[in-house]
């Protein structure tokens, strides 16, 4: 079989070099826009997943630490005891309050407990900071200036930094762990603390207990840690989604449109062509199908540069900025692959309509 | 050479039979009929010339045949097979198996080669692969272009590109081929081997061949020349040679210009008066200019 679409696509290299590369652009939007939202999603969560433990309990309607802070007197680590199903319950403060110049990190110390050391090491720390001592996360470290050795302001304290981590975990690598006795003064509730992790009997089931502790200590919400992460995300989707939504459709229609035109101007070109074509005696059908193959070729073309552009400029801008977690996932990559063959058949449309209509008696015009 | 219209013929021998074609272009006041009851049957085998003053119809009448235009009114058919009455959607079906067009401007496909423009027209017809392939380099082959299978359009010479244009007409080995001025863009050389060509499609290959052209030389080879004008078919007057552009035109009608006995006609006023220029011009340089 004579390849027509490649060789009519082929003939002019120009053109489909300009029409591959504005697909290869939207696909890399898509694609970056979708891994720094996948990346942000998965970050936001990943705290709550890292606790040790089957349970969190906090104060009710504090589900998201950004947004406002849990609060839980001393008094609800007995009233914990009591509920059945419950084996230990380990305190953790956690807040988000200033750290150095202008930035706001999340600032969290282990009090002792059942459970301090496990608590603190699956946080990212190798061990609790002494007094007027801080580990700061290495992004924080690098947004606010700061190194090792080197004094920082947490709220109006200041604080020495002990230790620069990659390893602390959550809240987009903002993280700042001092010692708890510090954090009791800092945040000024002695007598409290933000969050209980509760790790529940072997033979109790963590909803169940969940359920028991909402019932019996008023105040109080208790979620997995697998809820809870689903509930930090899907605030965030909410604020995200829709901002998302938007750039990945606008780089969907700037694709389309590259498509489209493309393939259009070619066919109006090729108009004598398509004509002798039908003269020699192809269908509406075969012609439609050269018009289509074109743009499916194009969009191919553009999405598997697109992907493996987005691929590289992705690493590189995670070096780049740390704070940005990008996450590629092969779910997002099948999405955008099928809106570009999506976006090749919508731009197909005009091209094809137009073959339809050529007169084949053209071809006789000298 | 024959003249006479009528087909007097075994009905089955007839390939093209074409009653009452009419085209009306556009309508009200400005309509165009370009084609006008035409009525043509031809035989199996057989070369008809159609000649005509330029507007006469002629590509008109040629694109109704070949089903790429709906008459106004009027059928076509085509080794029995009424392609008037058939859907749209049936004539490539038609186009493909029944009929091969060559054309004035051999309408190449430039992207493919010439191996390929042939090529393609199997595809069409469903036939690919090496079969495909080994049909088109014989049918290349077979007119002399074995050595040019993989150029590009660009790089062949007009008489060559006409031979790939046949080979593709023939591709799928029609029974009628429809030429519209197949020699007017060639040099002289090459547009009589065009000529030889179509006599030896017709003649040996038993097709039928309807050509429309300006070209004497096809007369040699025509079974029949019809004369075309204002959409109708004319009785034929007798039809003279212009000595300036080489096109046919109607001994009564065309502007006559008498020289030294000799009556000569020509195409338009603007052809005689240059043949004039060079009566005069050669009598300055005290050539004869007796033929
Ligand atoms: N698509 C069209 N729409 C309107 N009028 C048309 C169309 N095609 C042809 N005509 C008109 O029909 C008449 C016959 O045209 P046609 O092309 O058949 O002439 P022709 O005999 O082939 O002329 P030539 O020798 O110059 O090629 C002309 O007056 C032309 O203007
Ligand atoms: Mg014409």
């Amino acid at each position: 079989m004579v390849p027509l679409a490649r060789r009519y696509l082929f003939s002019d290299r120009i053109r489909l070099a300009i029409a591959a590369g504005g697909v290869t652009i939207a696909v890399l939007l898509i694609v970056l826009v979708q891994a720094l939202y996948q990346g942000l999603i998965d970050q936001v969560g990943e705290l709550a997943e890292a606790a040790p433990s089957d349970l969190w309990v906090m104060q009710a309607g504090t589900p998201d630490p950004g947004h406002g802070a849990s609060i839980l007197p001393n008094s609800v680590l007995s009233d914990l005891q009591e509920v059945p199903g419950v084996a230990a319950a380990q305190p953790l403060i956690g807040r988000a309050v200033q750290v150095g110049s202008a930035r706001f990190g999340f600032v969290m110390a282990v009090p002792e407990g059942p459970f301090q050391e496990e608590t603190i090491q699956a946080f990212g720390a190798r061990s609790s900071p002494g007094r007027g001592q801080v580990i700061l996360s290495d992004v924080l470290a690098k947004d606010i200036g700061a190194g090792r050795g080197e004094a920082v302001l947490i709220g109006a304290t200041s604080f020495e930094v002990v230790e620069v981590s990659s390893a602390l975990v959550g809240s987009f690598g903002g993280n700042a762990f001092v010692n708890a006795q510090d954090a009791e003064q800092l945040f000024g509730e002695p007598e409290a603390f933000s969050f209980a992790l509760v790790a529940v009997s072997p033979e109790a089931d963590p909803e169940e207990v969940a359920a028991a502790i909402e019932a019996q200590i008023p105040g109080t919400n208790a979620l997995t840690p697998e809820r809870f992460a689903e509930v930090l995300r899907q605030e965030l989707e909410e604020g995200f989604l829709p901002i998302i939504a938007v750039l990945i459709g606008l780089s969907f229609v700037v694709g389309l449109a590259v498509i489209a035109l493309t393939i259009y101007t070619s066919t109006v070109e090729r108009t004598r062509d398509y004509g002798v074509l039908k003269a020699v005696g192809a269908s509406q059908g075969q012609l439609f199908a050269v018009v289509v193959r074109q743009s499916m070729v194009v969009a191919l073309v553009g999405y598997a540069l697109g992907s493996g552009v987005g691929l590289v400029v992705g690493k590189l801008l995670q070096d780049a900025v740390p704070q940005f977690t990008l996450l590629f996932r092969w779910e997002d990559f099948a999405f955008v692959l099928a809106a570009a063959l999506v976006m090749s058949a919508v731009a197909a449309i005009v091209p094809i309509r137009r073959v339809a209509r050529i007169d084949p008696a053209v071809v006789f015009r000298a | 050479m024959n003249d006479s219209q009528g087909a007097g013929q075994p009905q089955d021998d007839v390939i093209l039979d074409a009653t009452g074609l009419t085209k009306v272009f556009g309508s009200g006041a400005g309509a165009v009929r370009a084609v006008n009851g035409v009525d043509l049957a031809v035989r199996r085998g057989e070369i008809v010339l159609i000649m005509g003053p330029s507007g006469s119809g002629k590509t008109t009448l040629l694109t109704m045949i070949g089903g790429l235009l709906k008459p106004t009114s009027g059928s076509v058919h085509i080794n029995g097979l009424d392609i008037t009455a058939m859907k749209e959607s049936a004539l490539p079906q038609v186009r493909r198996h029944y009929v091969g067009f060559i054309f004035q401007s051999f309408n190449m496909l430039e992207p493919l080669s010439a191996v390929e423009n042939v090529e393609v027209a199997l595809n069409l017809a469903g036939r690919g692969g090496r079969e495909a392939r080994a049909k088109a380099e014989r049918l290349l082959e077979d007119l002399g272009m074995g050595h040019r299978l993989r150029f590009k359009p660009n790089d062949l010479s007009g008489g060559e590109k006409q031979r790939v244009s046949i080979a593709r007409a023939l591709a799928n080995d029609p029974k009628l081929i429809l030429a519209d001025e197949p020699t007017a863009n060639l040099d002289s050389k090459h547009g009589y081997e065009v000529v030889l060509l179509l006599r030896d499609i017709a003649k040996k290959q038993g097709r039928t061949v309807v050509i429309v052209s300006h070209d004497h030389r096809i007369r040699e080879v025509a079974d029949r020349v019809l004369w075309l004008e204002d959409g109708r078919f004319k009785e034929i007057g007798r039809l003279e040679r212009d000595p300036n552009c080489g096109m046919a035109i109607e001994g009564e009608r065309g502007h006559a210009l008498t020289h030294e006995g000799q009556t000569y006609y020509f195409c338009s006023a603007g052809c005689r008066r240059e043949f004039e220029e060079t009566l005069s011009s050669k009598q300055a340089d005290g050539e004869s200019t007796s033929r």
